[in-house]
């Protein structure tokens, strides 16, 4: 059978094949339906039915062949011994938080410290304005943000590890680098900062203070090159990121992206971020999440998915980057599988659906300044086979020290040495990791690479609950609840506004209580102005300046 | 390890002809068809168990060779021993329609997914099989062979499972090339 098929109906006017069931929402009652996720033309859709607001047809993948590719690597993960609402029966969205049938532990916890925000983005969901009715401003205190992290950290068997400070703006908190300090203090080993880099970009020296307190990294929203993909900050994040050069913070580059709006610059950010690549580790596209009533017609204008991503990547580069380049996420288990057997001890895994994410290792060649893919020198389903196999012999009871000597030998065949990087030993490094738990090399691996992800949240239109259920990116909310990051967000109504209300205050009781305006922080665009500081073709992150040097700022 | 109570039903070699030209392309198929208990163990409630334990894959290898004899014990392997995984991996399903919480999905040795419509099914998609190997005349030599091929096929302990190995060969065919 050559397609993933509960059953083949294939009707002649539509063509579609079914692919599988599973449930997902009304998205204008949010009542649980019935869903199909079907192939037409090559790419995957969803339709389901509520009997009251009718049919609703979404585009779920934008690649049958890549949906296929990427399905092999399913695989659940251990979920949490410590659930927070234990349940007989699953009953997704409903009651997040978590309960005992969620899939996944927590790959990335967040807290949100404020919802306030510097800027007023016409697609974001998440930042409180005044003179709307049930607006609050959210802002837990120290000893809430201390107890969302013992939460996180008593998640069992793998506790969480892992945090991401978000927003609104977290830098509008005076007292963010407390905040840091306390994560760490709670033995948070990551700690990232959900940022614009505004703040950074107007106070240098907040990098270093942030750096100083614990931050791992920066994790910097970045949606194109010129001024009209980026209004958001395309002026202030050049400075930014040299403010984070200076600190020695690395940065992670977060793209939304939106057909018709900036999907034709995401091999520009790419060539951006090599540019930068001193200090830029990652990029981040997040295809955009449709929040909101939205007509059909306009969603078809926005949508994109993981798939149309990548092949806008691999046009935008020449191919440099090919889609064959890309794994999805859960790609990875079977090397902590190995490690977890190995050790017998549970592993952080990272179990999330195969159509949540994506990603690939990239170096670039110092002569021919061409990107490398990972994939171009380590085959990497061979290898990940291999760990498969040797993790089963682990299971039936080949003794370590044989298996041991199986890795040692065999590692060095999946990779092309001539190909690798020049001084890098991805063979040692495997080895190193898996058998040594020495993490030092894969230290050194991140300083060289640089990370390419894709990561898309979900909305009510293409909700799915199988996916849903394996989310790894939570929020830590102050009744210490752990909720998946799609029903947080997706649901508003049931979880992020109820949040922000019980634990929030009105915007005049804000105001009467910090004796502050909410538009004071608003930004005034005071670098953008203020392009007198840059020399032409020198400011911003337009094309143009990408490719003659690195910005260096002011 | 030899595992005794699971045995190959049907295993056998076929051609669609019996002479073939150096120049000529030939294919062999391989069919088989696995019994006993390991076709037994995998069944809807097994999976529900090991789920539960996070034993959640169950990776099947078949290594098939395909040779020809060569007089008494010896041979010459026309297709050298190919290492084939089929692989089912054990997830919770949102399937409304579907009566049980734990399904599985198979992929087969060419990487490709499946999602069985029942349980017989998906034994059929992990331990029946007919593998095709083209070959061209020149690939065999000049002059009349008997050609059988071999196939052994190895899995992993499992919380339903014990570990186990079995061997087979396929019925011989004769085939003359010139």
């Amino acid at each position: 059978m050559a397609v993933i098929q509960l059953n083949t109906k294939t009707e002649s006017l539509t063509k579609k094949t079914l692919i599988r069931h599973t449930q997902s929402i009304c998205p204008e009652c949010n009542k649980i339906l019935p869903a199909d996720v079907f192939e037409r033309d090559g790419k995957v859709f969803m339709s389901k039915v509520c009997s009251e607001h009718g049919e609703i047809e979404e585009l779920y993948y934008g690649s049958y062949k890549m949906y296929q590719k990427f399905s092999t690597y399913w695989v659940d993960g251990k979920g949490t011994h410590a659930p927070n609402v234990p349940m007989e029966k699953c009953a997704c969205p409903t009651n997040c938080g978590l309960c005992s049938n969620h899939l996944s532990h927590t790959g990335l916890g967040n807290i949100i410290v404020t919802n306030r925000c510097d800027l007023t983005c016409w697609y974001c969901f998440f930042y409180v304005k005044k003179g709307l009715e049930g607006s609050y401003v959210y802002e837990p205190d120290l000893d809430q943000v201390r107890e969302m992290a013992r939460t996180l950290k008593g998640q069992r068997p793998v506790p969480g590890n892992s945090i991401q400070i978000t927003g609104g703006e977290p830098t509008l908190r005076e007292d963010l680098p407390e905040i840091v300090r306390i994560l760490k203090s709670e033995g948070i080993e990551h700690v990232q900062l959900n940022t614009n880099g505004i703040s950074l970009a107007l106070k240098p020296e907040l990098a270093k203070t942030l750096r100083e307190a614990g931050v791992s990294n920066l994790y910097m929203s970045f949606d194109g090159v010129t001024p009209k993909t980026n209004p958001k900050n395309h002026w202030e994040a050049p400075l930014a990121i040299d403010a984070c050069r200076k600190a020695g913070l690395g940065v992670v580059l977060v793209p939304t992206v939106i057909k018709s709006i900036n999907d034709h610059e995401l091999g520009d950010i790419l060539n951006f971020a090599r540019s930068n690549l001193d200090i830029v580790r990652a990029i981040s596209y997040q295809p955009v999440s449709l929040t909101g009533r939205m007509k059909k017609q306009e969603r078809e204008k926005y949508r994109i998915t993981i798939p149309d991503c990548i092949d806008r990547i691999e046009e935008q580069t020449n191919g440099e980057l090919t889609s064959d380049d890309w794994f999805p996420v859960p790609s990875c288990s079977p090397i902590t599988n190995f490690v977890e057997v190995f050790t017998k001890k549970p592993q952080y895994e990272l179990s999330i659906h195969f159509a949540c994410g994506a990603g690939t290792y990239v170096f670039e060649d110092k002569d021919t300044r061409k990107l490398i893919p990972m994939s171009s020198f380590v085959d990497l389903p061979g290898l990940l086979e291999f760990f498969e196999e040797k993790t089963d012999e682990l299971n039936s009871g080949t003794r370590k020290f044989i298996v041991s000597a199986k890795v040692m030998t065999k590692v060095s065949s999946f990779i092309n040495k001539k190909k690798q990087p020049a001084g890098l030993d991805m063979t040692k490094l495997f080895v190193s990791a898996v058998l040594r738990h020495d993490y030092s090399s894969i230290g050194q691996f991140h300083l060289r690479s640089m990370f390419l992800g894709m990561m898309h949240f979900q909305d009510k239109y293409n909700q799915d609950e199988e996916r849903l259920q394996r989310c790894d990116i939570h929020y830590v909310t102050p009744d210490l609840r752990i909720i998946p990051f799609c029903s947080f967000n997706v649901i508003p109504e049931w979880y992020r506004d109820r949040i922000q209300k019980k634990y929030g205050m009105t915007v005049p009781e804000w105001e009467k209580l910090s004796g502050e305006k909410l538009e004071a922080k608003l930004y005034k665009g005071t670098l953008r102005r203020g392009q007198l500081l840059h020399k032409a073709g020198e400011a911003g992150c337009a094309t143009q300046a990408v490719h003659i040097e690195p910005i260096t700022g002011t | 390890m030899t595992d005794p109570s699971t045995y190959f039903q049907h295993l056998s070699l076929s051609t669609e002809k019996d002479r073939v030209s150096l120049d000529e392309p030939i294919s062999f198929e391989v069919k088989f068809s696995i019994s006993g208990s390991l076709r037994d163990s995998f069944r809807q409630e097994a999976w529900e168990s090991a789920y539960n334990k996070h034993d959640n894959t169950l990776r099947v290898r078949y290594d098939v060779e395909i040779y020809r004899k060569a007089g008494g014990i010896l041979k010459s392997s026309i297709v050298k021993p190919k290492k084939l995984w089929r692989k089912a991996t054990l997830y919770w399903s949102r399937n409304p329609e579907l009566p049980y919480r734990i399904w599985a999905m198979i992929i087969d040795e060419n990487g490709r997914p499946s999602l069985p419509g029942d349980e017989e099914e998906a034994k059929r998609s992990l331990f029946d099989g007919n593998l095709k190997f083209g070959l061209l005349g020149s690939d065999i030599g000049r002059g009349k062979h008997t050609i059988q091929a071999q196939l052994r096929t190895r899995w992993g302990k499992h919380s339903y499972l014990d570990q186990g190995d079995l061997r087979g060969s396929t019925n011989k065919i004769s085939l003359e090339c010139s």
